[in-house]
């Protein structure tokens, strides 16, 4: 099938009556997570995945799931502008001039350049997603086990690297990950392995279980005990179409922005977050005027705006073409499709077509029911703020706790989860990036089943993964990667 | 280094430890060709225990550095935007835990219905201090609530209250 074919027969799939509405859910459940602080999209996209077993289809609960992820992205915007408070991550950025541009009175065009942004960006990555991701899924056909475990390790260790502030720290939970993923009878030799006599633990960790645990109620926990006190700028959005010398200052930037997040999100562990920061610096360096950076400049707004929208696009890139979750949100929608029997990977295009084009398809139409809904509705996502957290924190426990229970209908889910929300407070206490944690387990067993078999090929050598070519281009890349990462942190300590 | 970040340091060498131990002696390694069931534990085993002692090196040894970046890098002001200095409410945390555990422990003894009544009751008047009648309204509407979407409309299977069941 052609990618004309493709996208036109994704379009046939994205437009039927069911799949509209689960795309104009997840782009609504996606704007007001956004836009409500301490709950971002992996911990919503966690908490919804126990509602998609009650979806016959595959395809209307991934394109919910990735209306939810994108969604997020614009509607994040909204709390950085008004209260001087991320919605989510990859809008933290946008606080430094969207907030200054609220307090000159310019909420308005912030929010408005940011969602125009957040639409180009979105629409161009998606165009790049159907143009890029065929020829690179034809070209992962021709994998065996030792080129998925290099890839699959290299990811692995590139979204560990890239995502959090120290890696070793990230190791840590990386590997902390594999571990958890290990429990459980083990396919090939039959050994249950750590169920210390626990009938339950037997078929091990269940990945919702987990996310859930380490995202939604660790983040609960977390944001009960900080008692914030933000306080919304104004109410009064005003104009939020942007003014001709608005747009002037900020169209290079949204393309800019565009180009950055596009490459960067293709990258394991790039993501939405850096792709913003990166954007931010970018449009500091070509200003002519630099100085009224941090003191409202659109640039400021439009560029990392466009850039986490862009990213978040280009993401499914690495997940639908060669099976490799980039980031935590990623992970969970990677898990979506394995709950569908559904497994992310090169032969996804060849053998469930109607998800892959779909999907595709409905993120064109999401990204116009986005801009729908972010630039004329922005009143109605302020109130939303006022919604008490008193009332929000119970429900989305109750929300977690049923969610896990109904997996198996067993009341030990409950405990493992309250034991994996410990855990995802503990490592907000201690400042750990908890991302790697879903990445690894969801991709463990695949990295052990193809050692395993790649050991079995070379008749027990690991000089398999240096011989053959593929492999030992992502061997190299690799290694030029940690050594890159080396330069970089021996410059700027020599700084 | 914090003494909560020391506590976790040993915490991380201990279970490396223990998985390496256990990996080796019950799990048994196999030989290169057939990997055993231990094999990928034993290494992350190791993997922990060095990385442990690695973080430990890097906080004592390495001398910290500036938390102020250079003026203007979005990662500073961002950093300020995001986690300026707030009071923190450990009462508020060890209520709302118990209140968790207790729903758990209730959720298939006396039913979901019930449980999720007790649950939002608790925390609107144990954790969060509401008024008493605020907290009767809030608990029956998100209850019910909670049972018309989870049971009603996606007809999730939910323990029922053993006494109507």
């Amino acid at each position: 099938m052609s990618i004309f074919d493709g996208i036109i027969s994704g379009f046939g799939i994205a437009l039927t009556p069911m799949n509209l509405l689960f795309g104009f859910l997840g782009a609504l459940i996606g704007t007001a997570v956004g836009v409500l602080p301490g709950l971002g999209p992996a911990a919503t996209i966690a908490l919804l995945l126990p509602i998609t077993y009650s979806i016959p289809s595959p395809v209307p609960a991934v394109i919910l799931m990735a209306g939810i992820y994108y969604g997020a992205m614009y509607g994040g915007s909204t709390t950085s502008v008004l209260l001087n408070l991320p919605g989510e991550a990859a809008s933290v950025v946008t606080c430094i001039d969207g907030y200054k541009m609220a307090q000159q009175g310019r909420a308005g065009a912030a929010l408005g350049i940011a969602a125009i942004g957040s639409f180009v960006a979105g629409t161009v990555a998606v165009v790049g997603l159907t143009l890029f991701a065929p020829p690179i899924a034809e070209f992962a056909l021709g994998f065996g086990p030792p080129e998925k475990f290099a890839l699959a390790l290299l990811g692995l260790l590139m979204a560990v690297t890239l995502s959090g502030d120290s890696v070793v720290k990230g190791l840590i939970i990386m590997v902390l990950g594999l571990l958890f993923g290990t429990v459980g009878i083990d396919p090939i030799s039959g050994k249950s392995r750590f169920d210390f006599g626990v009938t339950e633990l037997q078929s091990g960790f269940d990945f919702v279980t987990l996310a859930v645990g380490v995202f939604g109620l660790g983040e609960i926990f977390y944001n009960l005990e900080q008692q914030g006190a933000a306080e919304i700028v104004t109410t009064k959005v005003g104009q939020v179409f942007p003014k001709m010398a608005d747009w002037t200052k900020a169209r290079m930037a949204i393309l800019r922005g565009t180009l950055v997040g596009f490459f960067i999100g293709i990258i394991p562990g790039g993501g939405a977050v850096i792709a913003s920061l990166v954007s931010y610096a970018v449009e500091k360096k070509v200003s002519k005027h630099p100085e009224e950076f941090g003191q409202g400049a659109i640039e400021g707004v439009a560029g990392p705006e466009s850039a986490n929208n862009a990213a978040s696009s280009a993401s499914f890139i690495p997940l639908l073409t060669l099976g490799i979750p980039s980031n935590a949100s990623i992970a969970m929608i990677f898990a979506c499709l394995l709950i569908k029997g559904v497994t992310p990977g090169p032969f996804l295009i060849v053998e469930h077509a109607d998800v892959f084009w779909g999907v595709i398809a409905s993120m064109y139409i999401g990204n116009v029911m986005l801009i729908i809904l972010n630039l004329p509705l922005v009143g109605i996502w302020v109130q939303l703020l006022r919604v008490p957290y008193s009332i929000l924190a119970p429900v989305v426990i109750l929300f977690t706790m049923i969610g896990s229970y109904s997996i198996a209908n067993q009341a030990f889910d409950l405990y493992t989860l309250i034991a994996f929300g410990v855990l995802g407070y503990a490592l907000r206490k201690l400042k750990f990036e908890a991302g790697p944690l879903p990445l690894a387990f969801i991709l463990g067993p695949m990295i052990e089943g193809a050692m395993r078999q790649s050991l079995l090929m070379s008749g027990g050598s690991f000089s398999i993964f240096f011989t053959r070519p593929i492999s030992l281009t992502i061997v190299a890349l690799f290694a030029l990667f940690v050594v890159g990462q080396i330069f970089v942190s021996v410059r700027r300590s020599s700084r | 280094m914090s003494k909560s970040g020391q506590a976790a340091n040993l915490v991380v060498i201990g279970l490396g430890i223990f998985v390496v131990y256990h990996s080796y002696y019950y799990l048994k390694l196999g030989i290169l060709i057939a990997p055993g069931a231990g094999f990928l534990p034993f290494l992350c085993g190791l993997a922990l225990v060095a990385l442990a002692v690695i973080w430990r090196l890097q906080t004592t040894l390495l001398k910290p550095r500036s938390k102020a970046g250079p003026v203007g890098d979005p990662r500073t002001a961002a950093g300020e935007a995001d986690s300026a200095p707030q009071p923190v409410s450990r009462v508020k945390l060890v209520s709302a835990f118990a209140t968790t555990v207790v729903y758990a422990v209730l959720f298939e003894r006396i039913g979901f219905f019930p449980a999720t009544l007790v649950f939002m009751l608790a925390w609107q008047v144990v954790v969060e201090r509401q008024h008493w009648l605020r907290a009767i309204v809030i608990t029956v509407l998100c209850s019910a609530g909670l049972y018309a979407l989870f049971r009603l409309l996606l007809h999730v299977e939910l323990p029922p209250n053993p006494l109507f069941a």
